[in-house]
């Protein structure tokens, strides 16, 4: 490893040895008060009202409506909200198994879906194919569009996915730059 | 013989009289279940496994030691069967320990597959089982005694098999163990063939212990790489950090030319692709010191000095030399990168045998060359020279034992007291060196008539002269015109047939594919006009430099350049490393060799575990290598050589031919699942109907060579599946009687393989515990 | 009447309302329930994230049979074997797994790996919580799954709890 291969700015030499930098979600570079304070007030709302699609593809989907429903009813979290439309959803999760025909199909539902916007990857299936290492199934959908969270199982449990979803909150939360973004400030 | 009719199972049987009863069954897909026999070892009736049900005989008996007669009527399963054999098994349980999941046979033991056919996994016995620790025999074999079933197949294998007689019984009936035969530890060839052979898991394997299990391995035929047999070896791979590693090494596939055999090095020795100093990395010499580039600097910064060299002084400036340990499509497409894109005939190779002196013999005769299938085959055989048994195991396995099952005469011609005189008819011993005078003697030169054992001499030529089909092995004593000599001889004698043996895995393939300053492949002389002229278009026609010319040539700074690929010339030679001082050398290779010392650039190479292509042995059969192993960062010979081409500018389609064919592949080979045999890929391979999609696919210069080649048109299908293919000589060009000095063999022992076996932990852990010291050999 | 029947009838929808009202709530709590599950009520049964378990002795119970890696339908552990030594002693038999991971990407939760397993190594816990942000980080690796190590082990509790305490090595770490 003393070649000098470059890995760009991810790895940093501390002490002599090469570790690869924390990854940290949004902008690094730091901004002032005013913008911070509202990218925090904004984050807080958007974070509380993760509107889902209504988009199920397999097994999955039917703990993903469990989830919706009473026993562990997500509006607890302010994303009981299933829209039946991408223009209207924050939040898609893959719930099932990808087959190669439904990826193109997956990819415009995603692109019809305004920023900002989210991606759950729930279950084996979705996640890399699990037991289906076949012809018929996309290998894991972060080939098709970028995923946030994984949640494995098969399915997962309800308490699996509410998990998923306080990790976003937390990913939403801690998010810089919303503000600028937003109002499409350089 | 006479056919015998019997009945099994209400089928009609047909074999000849002699043939077992168990062998009977199989041939008629019948399976009677066996610890103890083994086909081709002495009967032992010990397992009590194969019981039958004969009609008109009182009691079950055994299969394995009846012989079929006349009208006998048998049955092969029934509850009565099945609860004698059910009994069987669960004695053979009782003092077995139940430990299968630490077990390194787990998976593949045959005691485990008895009791999941006959169901006696509870026992009656309440006793403890007895336990004893495991020893360790050897580096190389372990011995676990609870284990041991003892069916004695290791016994028998050892003695008559391999003639070594290493392992044997002590004590006896209940008490009876397998014991080695220096007191707790072997003394022997190392061979494993008794892990191999063993059953259960009582003899393990020192360099696989407890690693994997066999399920977890993707298992690759190949073949080995150590001596010029050309053993077939499935290699146990597995993913590691590096790209694909390999774990364990044996023959369970028994199709190969070796059968059941198999010796250390093509057991063990495949750990050199793991050692700690394997290259990794390009490396360029900058201000005297080699350090690491990318390979795009050391491609670029070659294909520059070569173009440079070529401009400026022309080709012959440029000398190149070739290995013994790369697969013929490397071979042959380095030999025409030397005479096409460099334009030179300055190419050689380490020679440790004289075949252009042995295809010039042979030319225009009809085929005489022997396939290491008819050494087993044969009825009579003559030795002269070499050490088999050391430096050919698999040629001494298929004499030994087709002395042992076919009642085969040896004659062995030897300066030496060689082992296999323990299985000669005649042995001669004549002073060293006179190998050449005794050829000349068998062709009908009297005066070479040795004086004092003159006799032996004369009788022995009389009864050589009274034999048919005769085999002819020589070492590389004879060389010249003594191979003529010799093959006037053999060509009197009514269906003889001839072998030259070489020392490395590769060194009749690199002779065929042409590594000669005055050869072209298929022994065409460069003089001559020959289909390759038309081929290549304007390839020098005077011959060019051997090593030893190019030595001389560097040291007065005459030549500019040496491409060495997979070759240590310096190491072999013992020349002063500096003679190259003057030029700029490359070097394709696995390790820091000696050559590596003068080298300007070295790029690390893969071995030939570790790509595909084929190998011819030292018979002329021709095998097929599967990649198996892969270290990430190393590249094939082939892809360097064609990338080497590619900058210097040449058009690499000129050099491959690839491209060609039909895209066939009706998605059928597509979703095979990993680790199955893509028999459906074999097939559009064979039938040219798989594309030959980038340059560096060998397939596209197996295409070229089957064409131009002489001898090498065999089926392309046979080859692809895995099965050796015989290549003959007869159709091959004129040979040449040249620089019989110029060979040197490497004289490589059992436990020594030139650089690969320097590199081995296992064979040097062998060395270091018999004390030996290793044995300086000519690397390669 | 019809006033009156429709006053009946909203009496008697909103009298489920109230009804329901005084229930105990079915809502769980999760995630801000008490206890290591928060709130989540599984089953005994639940097949959650494995735990490879020690034996009396604090070794692993884990003897790199690769049974699980066989038995598993979607090919998600992974196991290096090597040999135990006097010196370096990990599990009971005459090997341990060197790495032992489970790709949880793939995982399907069907415990065949824990039926498959001859020392009873793999089992499964009621862990749940594994979503993660990248599925590399999916791939838990076996310091992550085995059980923690009892401070009093069968053979090997030489230690007190005052013992400990006064400075006394909480666990004897075999082959350290």
């Amino acid at each position: 490893m003393s070649n000098g291969v470059s890995f760009g700015s991810y790895v940093t030499t501390e002490n002599g040895k090469r570790v690869v930098k924390e990854l940290t979600f949004g902008n690094p570079t730091p901004e002032g008060v005013v913008l911070t304070t509202l990218d925090h007030a904004v984050n807080w709302m958007r974070k509380n009202s993760i509107w889902p699609l209504t988009f199920g593809l397999a097994c999955c989907a039917i703990e993903m409506m469990s989830m919706g429903a009473s026993r562990f009813d997500i509006a607890r979290f302010g994303a009981e909200v299933f829209r039946p439309s991408p223009r209207q959803s924050d939040l898609i999760i893959i719930a099932g198994r990808v087959a190669n025909k439904m990826a193109p199909v997956i990819r415009q539902l995603w692109e019809q879906m305004p920023e900002p916007k989210w991606v759950i990857s729930m279950g084996a299936c979705a996640t890399s194919g699990g037991v289906f290492n076949n012809y018929a199934l996309v290998q894991s959908v972060n080939q098709v569009i970028p995923v946030d969270v994984y949640v494995p199982g098969c399915p997962p449990r309800p308490e699996q996915l509410i998990y998923a979803i306080t990790l976003l909150q937390e990913k939403i939360q801690k998010e810089r730059g919303t503000v600028r973004r937003a109002l499409n400030i350089k | 013989m006479a056919d015998v009719n019997i009945t099994v199972d209400g089928k009609k049987v047909t074999a000849p009289a002699g043939t077992l009863l168990i062998e009977a069954c199989k041939s008629v897909g019948i399976e009677v279940p066996s610890f103890c026999y083994y086909p081709n070892l002495s009967l032992q009736g010990a397992c009590r496994m194969c019981l039958v049900k004969i009609e008109k005989m009182p009691k079950l008996q055994t299969a394995c030691t009846t012989v079929i007669t006349e009208g006998m009527s048998v049955t092969t399963d029934s509850p009565e069967i099945h609860q004698a054999r059910k009994g069987m098994v669960e004695l053979l349980l009782g003092n077995h320990p139940l430990d299968c999941p630490v077990c390194d046979a787990g998976g593949e033991c045959e005691l485990q597959d008895m009791t999941f056919a006959y169901g006696a996994a509870e026992s009656k016995y309440m006793e403890a089982k007895e336990h004893r620790d495991e020893q360790q025999w050897s580096p190389v074999v372990y011995f676990d005694r609870p284990r041991c079933i003892l069916c004695y197949r290791c016994v028998r294998v050892c003695g008559e098999g391999m003639d070594v007689w290493a392992l044997g019984v002590q004590n006896r009936g209940v008490s009876s163990i397998i014991a080695p035969n220096k007191e707790d530890h072997l003394e022997c060839e190392e061979c494993g063939m008794c892990i191999d052979i063993c059953p259960v898991g009582a003899l393990t394997s020192g360099a696989y212990r407890y690693k994997t299990r066999p399920w977890e391995m993707k298992h690759v035929g190949t073949t080995c790489t150590h001596c010029a047999d050309g053993c077939k070896t499935t290699l146990g791979v597995r993913r590691s950090d590096t790209g694909m590693e390999i774990v364990r090494g044996d023959n369970r596939d028994k199709s190969g030319i070796n059968g059941d055999f198999l010796c250390i090095k093509g057991r063990y020795a495949f750990d050199f692709a793991n050692h700690e100093d394997r290259l990794t990395q390009p490396l360029i010499r900058k201000d005297g010191r080699l350090t690491a580039a990318s390979w795009e600097e050391a491609f670029q910064l070659i294909g520059t000095e070569f173009g440079r060299i070529c401009e400026r002084e022309g080709g012959r400036a440029i000398g190149v030399v070739g290995s013994t340990r790369t697969t013929n499509e490397e071979n042959y497409l380095l030999q025409k990168f030397a005479r096409v894109v460099l334009g030179t005939n300055n190419i050689d190779h380490h020679r440790t045998a004289d075949f252009p002196a042995f295809a010039a013999a042979l030319s225009g005769k009809p085929e005489m060359t022997a396939s290491m299938r008819d050494v087993y085959n044969a009825p009579a055989i003559l030795l002269i020279g070499n050490d088999p048994t050391e430096q050919h195991p698999l040629l001494a396995w298929q004499i030994r034992n087709n002395v042992r099952l076919h009642r085969a005469r040896l004659y062995v011609v030897n300066s030496q007291s060689i082992k296999l005189r323990r299985q000669a008819a005649t042995f001669l011993q004549i002073p060293t060196g006179t190998e050449a005078a005794f050829a000349a003697f068998l062709a009908g030169d009297d005066s070479a008539l040795n004086v004092t054992s003159r006799d032996q001499w004369l009788a022995l030529r009389e009864r050589l002269r009274s034999e048919q089909n005769l085999v002819v092995i020589f070492g590389s004593e004879l060389r010249g015109e003594n191979i003529g000599s010799l093959l006037k001889f053999a060509s009197s004698i009514p269906g003889a047939k001839v072998v030259c043996l070489a020392d490395y895995a590769n060194s009749r393939g690199a002779a065929d594919m042409g590594l000669y300053p005055d050869l072209l492949p298929g022994y065409y002389r460069i003089a001559d006009k020959s289909k390759f002229h038309d081929e290549w278009h304007g390839i020098p026609q005077t011959p060019g430099l051997t090593i030893p010319e190019m030595i001389e040539s560097g040291a007065s700074g005459r030549l500019k350049a040496l491409y060495v690929v997979g070759a240590n010339p310096i190491g072999r030679l013992g020349i002063d490393p500096f003679a190259f001082s003057q030029a700029f050398v490359v070097l394709q290779d696995m390790f820091l060799t000696e050559t590596a010392v003068m080298a300007d650039v070295v790029l690390p190479a893969a071995n030939a575990y570790e790509k595909s292509g084929t190998f011819t042995n030292t018979c002329g059969d021709l095998q097929i290598l599967k990649k198996a192993g892969e270290v990430a960062t190393t590249k094939s010979d082939f892809e360097m050589i064609v990338r080497i081409a590619d900058a210097m500018g040449f058009d690499v389609r000129k050099l491959v031919p690839f491209g060609r064919g039909t895209p066939a592949d009706m998605g059928q080979s597509r979703g095979a699942q990993s680790g199955e045999a893509d028999r459906h890929g074999v097939w559009l391979e064979a039938h040219g109907l798989e594309p030959k999609m980038n340059p560096f696919d060998p397939m596209a210069i197996l295409d070229e060579t089957q064409r131009l080649v002489p001898g090498y048109d065999v089926s392309r299908m046979n080859l692809l599946a895995g099965n050796d293919q015989h290549t003959t000589l007869s159709k091959s060009g004129p040979g040449a009687l040249h620089n019989p000095e110029l060979i040197v063999p490497a004289n490589n022992n059992l436990f020594s393989s030139g650089t690969l076996g320097r590199y081995s932990r296992t064979l040097n852990s062998v060395i270091e515990n018999s004390n030996q010291q290793p044995a300086e050999v000519a690397a390669d | 009447m019809p006033v009156l029947k429709n006053i009946a009838a909203i009496a008697k929808g909103m009298s489920i309302t109230f009804r329901e009202m005084l229930a105990p709530t079915v809502v769980e709590n999760y995630p801000d329930g008490p206890g290591p599950l928060k709130g989540a009520k599984v089953q005994e049964r639940y097949r959650g994230v494995h735990v490879l378990q020690r034996d009396e002795n604090g070794l692993e119970k884990c003897v790199a049979c690769f049974l699980c890696a066989a038995a598993c339908p979607s090919n998600c552990i992974y196991i290096e074997a090597a040999e135990n030594t006097a010196e370096h002693r990990v599990s009971g038999a005459e090997r341990y797994a060197k790495v032992y991971n489970i790709d949880y990407n793939r995982c399907i939760f069907c415990g065949y790996c824990v039926e498959a397993c001859p020392t009873d190594a793999i089992t499964h816990g009621h862990g749940f919580e594994v979503a993660a942000f990248s599925a590399s980080n999916l791939v838990y690796r076996k310091e992550q799954m085995l059980a923690p190590m009892p401070a009093h082990m069968g053979a090997n509790a030489v230690f007190n709890q005052e013992e400990v305490e006064a400075g006394a090595p909480a666990m004897v770490a075999p082959g350290e």
